[in-house]
């Protein structure tokens, strides 16, 4: 929309910004790394250094309860949504400070990249088995269709799930990802509440199941229920607040930053062909990728716990802040030459994963993903694989640049695959 | 001047991101947890501490700069 002073407008439903949103994130960098988006009243923030302060900053709540506009109370107060009201309110997102350190502390000690380390064998055999069964007799894989099944697949697999109830946490999970999305339907809002409730009493299950066992296997479900720091322990609320935070955090970011690595990486055959012949570059071009071609579209909320001045914009209490991910990776003042694809930078100020107190507590285990789904495809299995086409992409998903499609020819298998 | 690191146990999750860029000065341990190598940070090695705090995803460490005279300027 043009106005006589500006021709600036922020349209993050338009197809050219899920396309390519660097130039929408160039201008607002420019010209107001904090930028008021009148229309929405949401205050847009691009720049790399007020990012860091986004996520530092004690004033800004990831709370969603203190935003002026939320309209949860009167919803959740209903008896049919107690089961996912529950799981809120136990749930990292929501917790007040104390004990949001207290979880933290327990939670995070099964997901340091050591404590990843020792799953990897088992990410890896599932998203190779992923990979055999969906390309098998194929000529052309569908990438997303491969990416979307890696990360619940993985969460079921680490959680341990039961065989017999696995098909019930995939249901719930699918559930849980789509009830994200803001909606004002209510027979949807009340189908998500009932599945709410049926996957909260099976993960209950599941977990005194595990604490019932006497040898309990060697993974992250038995590190939260074993977590114990001064006494202090993870409640079953938590432990299935956890589980929906992996899976709300953890399912369509991967998916997503899967298909984009996928694509990157096929976009720059100089670099897969680096890749191919040192494969420690492998987790610097991911982070590459995330950086350079991120997924996310509305970027990471914030809710103004009070008025103040930020770079020459009034915030008020209760308004949202909108943090651009994808802006800040393009920063020039931190990146050198940004619009390049470089899978030899280092990435220890990218803000991919966020930073302090909420730093995406699934980093670690997102990264063992993303890297074992380009490693198996593209390097394993299929190494002359190719773009058999451009990406379909979901122009109606208000919160990522979703691939519906991402069509590659998958070629010959390696030889030393066969 | 001289400097330390002060580590926050209670925000520091592990990452290993402050012993990958500065190994001389911090040691992260089997069991996850973070060890100084050092009780003052040498000269030659403040980029290194710098770089270390400003990158730790968690925010879990600062510098702290030890006024050595009570004379010398900050």
């Amino acid at each position: 929309m043009d106005t006589p002073t500006s021709s600036f407008s922020f349209n993050p439903s338009s197809p050219d910004y899920t396309r390519d949103p660097q130039p929408t994130y160039a201008w607002l960098r420019d010209h107001a790394p904090v930028y008021h988006w009148r229309e929405r009243d949401t205050v847009l923030v691009s720049g790399a250094k007020q990012l860091r302060e986004l996520f530092t900053d004690e004033r800004l709540s990831l709370d969603i309860r203190n935003w002026a506009h939320y309209g949860g109370d009167e919803l959740f107060g209903q008896p049919r949504f107690a089961a996912w009201r529950r799981v809120n309110e136990a749930g990292v997102f929501f917790l007040p400070a104390k004990d949001h350190a207290r979880v933290r502390k327990l939670a995070s000690a099964g997901l340091t990249p050591r404590a990843v380390k020792r799953m990897d064998a088992t990410i890896e055999a599932t998203i190779a088995e992923i990979l055999a069964r969906m390309s098998e007799g194929r000529e052309i894989l569908d990438v997303a269709e491969y990416a979307e099944a890696i990360p619940l697949t993985v969460i079921c697999d680490i959680v341990g799930v039961p065989e017999g109830d696995r098909q019930a946490f995939r249901q719930f999970g699918m559930t849980v990802i789509r009830a994200v999305q803001p909606t004002q339907d209510m027979e949807l809002l009340n189908s998500y509440a009932d599945a709410y409730t049926e996957g909260v009493a099976m993960l209950e299950r599941v977990i005194e199941e595990r604490r019932a066992m006497t040898d309990r296997p060697d993974d992250m479900l038995t590190d939260w229920i074993e977590a114990n720091e001064d006494n202090e322990r993870l409640s079953n609320d938590e432990l299935v607040s956890l589980t929906a935070a992996l899976i709300i955090a953890g399912s369509d970011t991967t998916v997503h930053g899967t298909c984009y690595a996928v694509y990157n990486l096929l976009q720059h055959p100089e670099a897969l062909a680096e890749l191919r012949a040192d494969r420690s570059l492998l987790r610097g071009a991911v982070e590459e990728s995330l950086r350079y071609d991120f997924f996310g579209k509305s970027g990471v909320m914030r809710y103004a716990l009070e008025d103040f001045e930020w770079e020459g914009v009034s915030i008020r209490k209760g308004q949202m802040v909108m943090g651009l991910i994808g802006a800040a990776g393009h920063d020039p003042q931190v990146h050198e030459d940004p619009e390049r694809f470089d899978i030899h930078r280092a990435h220890h100020m990218d803000l991919t994963f966020g930073l302090g107190r909420h730093f995406c507590l699934g980093a670690n285990l997102a990264r063992s993903e993303l890297t074992h789904a380009v490693e198996k495809l593209l390097l394993d299995e299929y190494p002359q694989a190719e773009l058999a086409g451009e990406p379909v992409l979901d122009y109606d998903n208000p919160l990522m640049r979703a691939m519906k499609q991402l069509p590659v020819r998958l070629g010959p298998k390696s030889e030393a695959a066969q | 001047m001289s400097l330390r690191i002060e580590i926050d146990h209670e925000a520091c999750e592990a990452n290993g991101v402050c012993e990958e860029l500065a190994p001389a000065l911090l040691r992260l341990d089997d069991q996850d947890t973070l060890h100084l190598r050092v009780a003052q940070v040498p000269t030659e090695h403040e980029a290194q501490a710098r770089a270390a705090v400003q990158a730790c995803p968690r925010q879990a460490l600062r510098i702290v700069e030890d006024a050595e005279r009570p004379d010398s300027k900050p």
